[in-house]
């Protein structure tokens, strides 16, 4: 550390151009993580607020939300502890429209007392046949309660009655209504035979213990929508595996973790590259120590402390600053300071550091002392 | 009895060579560096090897530090065999034992005065011993360099530094290679003059290779290698 710190106080531009590079790179990394949270949150949010354990969708919608058509009767053939740990839930996408407004948003239809339906923050939650609730990014975009809107297939105004927190889905603002207006908006005025033979996306579940799915009635396997009885094959999925099937989420998480890793390789490769040249610039004094009897370690520690104290000072200066950057931020902005995971990347980076240092010990070692005698 | 000890180790030599030799390479490159050396030296001795250039000082000065071993013969510092010992502790035999006064600086770039002093004592895995250092550089009369870099020192203040730190450990054996190389002569003068002062003072035994005659009239002995060779002038 003595020889580290000295010499990084001798030679401060140096050191100070490395550490700005690694705080660029670093404050990138965290930038691209708070974007890929902030963009995955804008695109499942919704869903993450259910705060649910698993969802049940049919096994040929191979996962996807959307493609999952189940009906009411369905929700007989999943049990858990209690009746209040289900709900079943629709997914309408489309568009909502106030006179000459109109937003996209994401609709889904839920049991005015079930655990999915968000709370409302102002107003009261929908109750009536027509009712709705949004969410407060919804207002922003001049929707208010008790504005009368349009929505889907539905040939009659719907009336908000209340607001609940901020949250996307698909990256657009959602409302909430029951699942009978649901229906309606999603399908219009078509005849159901019975309230058993109503359409629902997915089955969502809190809670884990009692859960089981009954499959001994499933004969439907192909994805023709067939909306009498409850016959299609029903697969249980757990939140992770949910989330990751939402269209966009793991296909962006890829190319964002593609970046992040890249970007901990060039960390890794700068450091590497600076160290070595640094240290290959000091060989004749290396050389000079070895000879007095300095050992290979104690010169070599410093440089690996050096890389690491670079590390610490670059990637805790990136920390703050990318922190104090998110609250600065718009709030429409899809960025979210996942601080947590910062610091993980940020544990990382310095890893990455350390071993850029250790390139060199190896040059370190290999500097004979007796070039320490006679002339250069 | 106490006295018949220290008497005897005032006479015993800190460092014997007995028919050193050296030989790089081999076949038709073969050199030989080193033939047959045979040398002694004790405390409060200073001692210079004068030579013409090749003629094999930086080898016999490199094998007496251990720095590299001889082909045959016998090196023996402070009665330690030093072709006996693993790296690991002749490294630590010359840290303890030797101090090295080179021809180029032998000072880090990027300490202080005072730190190049520190470094001796972090390496040493002790406190930094601030009134020794201070101590130090008052009786060598460069207590006002003790915070500049060796940077901003003249080639001679540089020196004294530099014999300085060989000191600092306390060494039984002070190697000096080509010390006044880069000085003019009144510094090259007064250096090798304190090297000789603290030798006897302190009852160290240098070794001094230089290549310049006039700087060995303050040795006890000179000798001369000739292509090899080493003899008493
Ligand atoms: N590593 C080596 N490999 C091969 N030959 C060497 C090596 N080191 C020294 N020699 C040879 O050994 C001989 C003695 O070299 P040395 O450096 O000891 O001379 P010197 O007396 O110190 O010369 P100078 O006054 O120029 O410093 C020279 O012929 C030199 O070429
Ligand atoms: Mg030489």
């Amino acid at each position: 550390m003595f020889l580290a710190l000295k010499e990084m106080r001798y030679s401060k531009w140096r050191y100070a151009l490395v550490m700005g590079v690694i705080f660029l790179v670093s404050y990138m990394v965290f930038m691209m993580s708070g974007l890929a949270t902030g963009l995955s949150s804008g695109h499942k949010k919704a869903i993450d607020d259910w705060n649910a354990s698993s969802v049940v969708l049919t096994e040929d919608a191979n996962k996807v939300f959307g493609a999952s058509q189940l009906t009411r009767g369905d929700l007989d053939r999943v049990s858990t502890a209690s009746s209040s740990d289900k709900s079943g839930v629709g997914l309408y996408q489309g568009s909502v429209t106030k006179g000459s407004t109109k937003e996209n948003i994401s609709l889904f239809g839920s049991d005015a007392s079930a655990f999915t339906t968000p709370a409302v923050t102002q107003g009261t939650n929908y109750s009536g046949k027509y009712d709705i609730t949004i969410s407060q990014n919804l207002v922003d975009e001049g929707f208010a309660i008790g504005d009368t809107v349009r929505i889907g297939n539905l040939d009659h105004d719907l009336t908000i009655t209340g607001i609940f927190k901020s949250t996307t889905y698909s990256v657009v603002p959602v409302i909430y209504t029951s699942l009978d207006t649901w229906t309606s908006i999603k399908y219009g005025t078509q005849p159901f035979n019975e309230d058993a033979s109503k359409p629902l996306n997915a089955v969502v579940i809190r809670g884990t213990s009692g859960v089981t799915i009954d499959n001994s009635t499933a004969t439907r396997q192909s994805a023709t929508a067939e909306r009498t009885g409850s016959t299609a094959k029903l697969q249980k999925l757990d939140m992770a595996t949910f989330v990751n099937n939402v269209p966009g989420v793991s296909a962006e998480a890829l190319t964002f973790n593609g970046m992040i890793g890249l970007l901990v390789v060039i960390t890794a490769a700068i450091v590497g590259i600076f160290m070595y040249v640094i240290t290959l610039q000091k060989t004749a004094i290396f050389g000079v120590m070895k000879a007095e009897g300095v050992r290979t370690g104690f010169i070599a520690r410093s440089v690996v402390a050096q890389s690491f104290v670079v590390g610490v000072a670059s990637v805790a200066i990136a920390y703050l600053l990318a922190w104090l950057s998110s609250l600065a931020f718009p709030a429409a902005m899809p960025f979210v300071a996942d601080l947590g995971k910062w610091a993980l990347y940020g544990v990382l980076l310095v890893v990455v550091t350390v071993v850029g240092g250790l390139f060199s010990v190896r040059t370190v070692a290999r500097v004979d002392p007796i070039t320490a005698m006679g002339e250069e | 009895m106490a006295a018949m000890i220290n008497a005897k180790d005032a006479n015993m030599p800190v460092l014997t060579l007995s028919k050193v030799t050296k030989t790089f390479g081999s076949g038709h490159t073969e050199v030989d560096a080193l033939k047959g050396v045979d040398f002694s030296v004790s405390r409060g001795e200073f001692v210079s090897v004068i030579g013409p250039s090749g003629s094999g000082k930086s080898t016999f000065l490199t094998i007496a530090g251990g720095l590299q071993s001889p082909t045959s013969g016998v090196v023996s510092l402070d009665g330690a065999d030093l072709g006996a010992l693993s790296d690991a502790k002749r490294t630590r035999l010359r840290f303890e034992k030797i101090g090295f006064v080179l021809q180029r600086s032998n000072l880090v770039p990027y300490l202080k005065v005072g730190e190049q002093f520190a470094l001796v004592d972090k390496v040493a895995k002790r406190g930094v011993r601030s009134s020794n250092i201070d101590e130090l550089l008052t009786s060598l009369d460069i207590a006002a360099l003790k915070d500049k870099y060796p940077r901003d020192l003249s080639g001679g203040e540089r020196q004294r530094v530099a014999i300085g730190r060989a000191l600092f450990n306390d060494p039984s054996l002070i190697l000096a290679d080509e010390p006044t190389a880069s000085l003019d002569s009144d510094h090259a003068y007064a250096v090798v003059k304190l090297l000789a002062k603290l030798t006897r003072e302190q009852g160290k035994a240098t070794v001094m290779v230089t290549h310049d005659e006039r700087m060995a009239q303050w040795s006890d002995r000179i000798y001369r290698m000739e292509d090899g060779s080493l003899s008493v002038k």
